[in-house]
């Protein structure tokens, strides 16, 4: 009790410094919280999205391919045993047509009479559809376009704009959850309308009685369907979203860890602080009674304790990232992602990681602080020699720790072992290598204290070369400053880097891959689902006709299944040489198109690199009429759908896969006729219902999104080296304080209030200078490790160019934030009074 | 009396040799001591002589380069660090010169903190704290910081506390050497009465010839050895050595 009340004094007391303390552990877990809740919240609104929609049923059967399919299959399954019910569902992608523009919307075909079996329709107002000319929408959706129960819906299928009348309002939660919360029910005639007059279903869901186990009725349903349906968990879907989630994902976890490594930095350091001046206490508190186990269990409370206050701070921060991190990545990948949702394993992970790490940090020093006598702590004010020599052992377990991030770095250049799992040791790898360079800054310090103190005795004279032995004095203080410092140069440099190579290969594509004027689509597909209305191909002719066009291409997408993996199928006709051998990353350009007309396909080069498969080998790709060997004709490095696509020529894709419309119309106008394709095409698409996009537009969109990016990654480089001004002020103060008689005593002598200042700005900017060494070779390997990963997971190449202007602005952040956060310290040492100083205890 | 009873403290043959080769130090040098149960004796001597060192082996705060300690009967040497910590916490209360307290602390919370150390419950470990620190005349300072409180109340917060577990022996490094002599004498009086009303056993260093007169021993130590031992049997004998010391 005693105990805790003097920790909680003492943390009180120093306010400071706890806030240090609570700030790095905060850091880590805001980074770790903030990017988990993004990745499972977008992760998971897949899964929730299907699995909300389904309801109570267990199962569903699909086509393999999630087309369509001929819904007698209902009957058969409503009667095999284990099942409870079935009720067949007709999915057709849709906009929402309203003066403010078109909005995005699931339309569900279901059958009124028996859907009641499979999901709940709570209604607020209003009552279910009755035909196929009614719609039920939940009543946010309502309040968001302004509609009322008996007003007219218009709604863009497929086959074109159908005006529906609503009939009710649904209470949000369940069904009307699905694809947040844009959707509409109707009839299966309605909707199968909608698309086109496909006739067929998309789903049959299945309730399995209640003793009966889903795993075993999923067996012997999938023993009775015919060839190319599926039997699955309704959440199993998920998993073409998930694929293109992957990339970001693996970018964020890298920077979560290294924030976690900084923030046990900087609690470390403050830790040793805090031992250091409270080793008279200890004396005393071992003399009278204390054993060390107590000792030990009394400061890692206390790294408890400021652990604790950090997940709460962190996750608070946390949300706040996701919520922006939740924002970029819709907008990078151009989806409606749902809001940010609290789940509980991040809140989980951070309750653990926040006093995990802070006890973590602290538990050798405090361990070794312990067992100190009573007598020697008494003695010696610093800890007994704790906090002022570094072990021996340090360079050496510091260049052990680097050896795992450059074999990593090395396996993954030469890609020798499956590359999916040394992508996931990057974190690990990343974290291990940020320990490794802060275990080797003591040895970098003292190499470079000579060089340090000649230049900065040329620029600030007598008072550099005493800034120097101040910092030589406490050199694992120091050390720690400036290991933090070093991570920030790491992510400011290393992974704004590669970050930056991210983007303007993004940029890259976008001028290649597009030698087109203008797109024509109803939507663009969701990542998720990869679902939106198309338009007839019958179209074709009609826009050919336009005299001032001069290109018509046409793409689609459609999910199917190659060797067995769910994948985006992206189906082109492309005139001439076309975006797509622009792309081409293994296998011979030139002829791409026609082996692709003539049924060899093209894979994406994540999918290429997952299945381990080349050019000229043979991949089973699910059709319409089942498994069908097809050769591969080159690898493609895609940006859609994660890379994880199959990419076919149009007449292949209409026979082997059954797709009927067209998702965007790319059209290129003859010379000098730009601005009359534009008005054709407008007036065009009034009439048949679709929407014009120009290049630029299309450019500016993307722009937007990575701007969007770049923008985050000022915001994070920011908030680091904010962290590291607060350790910088934090070493500088305790200096400064230890001094306090001292630099009473200088002052006495003959040093100016100014010259006071100089030689703790000097201090700042040689721990800046030091951190710089350590800082730009880790990010350098950083930028290499995530190109190299890069590399290993999408198959393709992207050059690995050094963005200087960002290694300079990272150089003089750096410089420029510790002597920034130098000057409080340097002004309470220049403003106290001298007499005070020197009778300071 | 039959039998010699066993001594509270036994210092047997004990040197204390601080640093090596030519920069040696022998701050205790072959020392032989005993202090009875219910004695209350003073260590006087030159600064730099030695008697920090001694008292420090003597409460198994510092091991001894050669000889052994015995406390109740039980060597110090065949004790592990815990066990040793035990010893301390509930058989010998310490003072120091200064800096005795923990700052973020009050009187009773600093003297009730070895109670709960040693598993105590705060309710009775507080209640404790307050008697004792009545028996020290500080019951109106209870719940004042160090800061807050004069030197000779701080040390009588010390004393209380090095008195709350009841130890077997009380030691006190100079407890009156940052005071003005009334304030020490004070003090010295208080450890005096312990001694008379409560049989508590005093080891105390000193520089002060009045305030070592009011042991039944002084012990005079010079160069890290013992030289000479007086009892005061009397309060004359005390006057004269009083007079004597004072030159
Ligand atoms: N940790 C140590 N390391 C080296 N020498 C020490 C150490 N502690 C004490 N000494 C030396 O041992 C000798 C005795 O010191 P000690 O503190 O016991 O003297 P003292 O009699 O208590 O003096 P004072 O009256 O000034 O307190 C001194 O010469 C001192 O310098
Ligand atoms: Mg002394």
């Amino acid at each position: 009790m005693i105990v805790q009340r003097y920790s909680r004094r003492y943390m009180r007391r120093r306010p400071g410094r706890t806030m240090l303390s609570v700030s790095g552990i905060a850091i880590g877990v805001a980074a770790i919280f903030g990017i988990s809740l993004t990745i499972g919240t977008t992760r998971n609104a897949y899964q929730r999205m299907f699995s909300e929609l389904a309801g109570r049923a267990e199962l569903e059967i699909v086509a393999s391919g999630y087309g369509a399919f001929d819904g007698d299959l209902t009957r058969l399954m409503a009667n095999a045993p284990g099942v409870a019910a079935a009720v067949p569902v007709a999915v057709a992608a849709a906009a929402l047509t309203s003066a403010g523009g078109w909005s995005a919307i699931q339309v569900l075909g279901v059958d009124p009479s028996r859907d009641g079996l499979v999901r709940d329709y709570r209604f607020y107002r209003g009552r279910m559809f009755t035909d196929g000319n009614e719609v039920v929408i939940p009543v946010a959706l309502a309040d968001r376009t302004g509609v009322k129960v008996g007003d007219a819906l218009g709604v863009m299928g497929s086959a074109g704009s159908v005006s529906l009348r609503v009939s009710g309002l649904l209470e949000g939660g369940g069904a009307a959850a699905f694809n947040g919360g844009a959707v509409a029910f109707t009839s299966l005639a309605a909707a199968q309308r909608l698309n086109g007059g496909a006739v067929g279903i998309t789903s049959i869901q299945v309730v399995v009685e209640r003793d009966a186990r889903p795993e075993e009725v999923q067996r012997s349903l999938q023993s009775i369907v015919p060839a190319g349906m599926l039997v699955q968990t309704p959440a199993a879907r998920a998993a073409l979203g998930e694929a293109a989630l992957f990339g970001t994902e693996r970018g964020l976890g890298v920077l979560s860890v290294v924030s976690l490594v900084a923030g046990a930095f900087v609690i470390l350091n403050s830790f040793l602080m805090g031992l250091s001046e409270r080793t008279r206490s200890f004396a005393l508190m071992r003399a009278l009674g204390m054993t060390r186990s107590q000792v030990v269990r009394m400061l890692m409370g206390e790294a408890a304790l400021v652990g604790a206050i950090g997940a709460v701070v962190g996750m608070g921060l946390g949300m706040a990232l996701s919520v922006v991190l939740n924002a970029i990545v819709a907008g990078v990948l151009g989806a409606a992602l749902p809001p940010i949702r609290l789940t509980w394993p991040p809140v989980a992970l951070s309750v653990l990681l926040g006093p995990g790490v802070a006890v973590a940090a602290t538990a050798l020093p405090a361990r070794r602080f312990s067992v100190r006598s009573p007598l020697e702590l008494l003695g010696d004010r610093r800890a007994a020699g704790l906090t002022e020599r570094p072990s021996a052992w340090l360079p050496g377990a510091g260049l052990a720790c680097l050896l795992f991030p450059i074999l990593v770095t090395a396996a993954l250049v030469w890609n020798r072992v499956g590359s999916e799992r040394l992508v996931s040791l990057l974190a690990p790898a990343m974290a291990s290598g940020l320990i490794g360079a802060a275990l080797l800054v003591p040895g970098i310090f003292a190499w470079l204290c000579r060089p340090l103190e000649r230049g900065l005795t040329r620029v600030a004279g007598t008072e550099g070369r005493l800034a120097i032995r101040d910092l030589r004095r406490h050199r694992i203080r120091s050390s720690l400053t400036i290991a933090v410092l070093a991570i920030c140069v790491v992510v400011s440099f290393g992974f704004g880097n590669s970050m930056m190579i991210s983007v303007d290969d993004v940029r890259q594509w976008v001028d290649h891959v597009t030698p087109y004027d203008y797109f024509a689509r109803r939507l663009w597909p969701d990542v998720g689902t990869m679902s939106a209305p198309t338009m007839p191909e019958s179209l074709e002719g009609v826009l050919r006709s336009l005299e001032s066009v001069d290109v018509v291409d046409k793409l689609c997408w459609a999910a199917t299944r190659v060797n067995g993996v769910v994948v985006m199928s992206e189906i082109g006709s492309y005139s001439g040489a076309g975006p797509i051998a622009q792309e081409v990353a293994e296998g011979d350009a030139a002829g791409l198109y026609e082996r692709l007309e003539s049924g060899e396909v093209a894979l994406g080069s994540v999918l290429a690199k997952k299945l381990n498969v080349r050019p000229g080998q043979t991949v089973t790709v699910q059709t319409r009429a089942g498994q069908r060997p097809m050769r591969v004709a080159g690898i493609i490095s895609s940006y859609t759908g994660g890379g994880m696509t199959l990419h076919l020529a149009w007449p292949v894709g209409v026979d082997t896969l059954g797709v009927s419309g067209v998702h965007v119309w790319m059209l290129r106008a003859a010379p000098g006729r730009r601005q009359a394709l534009s008005d054709a095409l407008r007036r065009l698409g009034v009439e048949h219902g679709f929407h014009v996009q120009s290049m630029e537009q299309f450019r500016a969109t993307v722009d937007g999104a990575m701007s969007g990016v770049v923008a985050a990654l000022w915001v994070i480089i920011a908030f680091v080296f904010v962290v590291a001004s607060l350790g910088t002020v934090n070493t500088l103060t305790m200096n400064v304080i230890e001094q306090m008689r001292q630099l009473g005593l200088m002052r006495a002598v003959a040093m100016t209030r100014r010259q006071v200042r100089r030689m703790i700005v000097s201090a700042a900017a040689a721990m800046a200078l030091t951190s710089l060494v350590p800082g730009v070779a880790m990010g350098f390997l950083l930028a290499f490790a995530m190109g190299a990963s890069h590399h290993a997971v999408t198959g393709y190449h992207v050059d690995m160019t050094i963005h200087y202007s960002l290694l300079a602005v990272t150089v003089i952040g750096a410089v420029a934030t510790a002597v920034a956060a130098a000057l409080v310290p340097a002004q309470r040492a220049a403003s106290m009074p001298i007499i005070e100083a020197i009778r300071y205890e | 009396m039959t039998t010699d009873p066993i001594p509270v403290i036994r210092g047997s043959a004990l040197t204390r040799t601080f640093g090596d080769g030519a920069a040696a130090v022998t701050a205790v040098s072959e020392v032989d001591i005993e202090v009875q149960r219910g004695e209350f004796v003073a260590v006087m001597g030159p600064s730099g002589c030695g008697k920090s060192t001694l008292l420090h082996l003597l409460a198994g705060l510092d091991p001894p380069t050669s000889g052994r300690v015995m406390v109740d009967g039980r060597d110090l040497a065949d004790m592990d660090d815990d066990t040793l910590t035990l010893l301390r916490r509930r058989r010998i209360g310490f003072v120091f010169q200064a800096f005795n307290l923990l700052d973020v602390l009050t009187a009773r919370e600093n003297v009730a903190l070895p109670l709960e150390l040693d598993g105590r419950r705060p309710a009775d470990a507080d209640a404790r704290a307050v008697a004792v620190l009545e028996r020290v005349g500080l019951s109106d300072r209870l719940d004042h910081t160090p800061r807050d409180l004069s030197g000779g109340e701080q040390q009588r917060v010390a004393l209380a506390r090095a008195l709350v577990m009841e130890p077997l022996v009380l030691m006190a490094d100079e407890p009156t050497g940052n005071l003005d002599t009334a304030t020490g004498q004070a003090i010295t009086d208080l450890l005096r009465s312990l001694v008379d009303d409560a049989g508590q056993t005093v080891l105390m260093v000193t520089h002060n010839p009045r305030h070592a007169s009011s042991a039944d021993r002084i012990l005079h130590m010079r160069d890290g050895r013992l030289v000479d031992e007086q009892r005061m049997e009397s309060p004359r004998a005390a006057e004269a050595l009083i007079a004597e010391l004072q030159g």
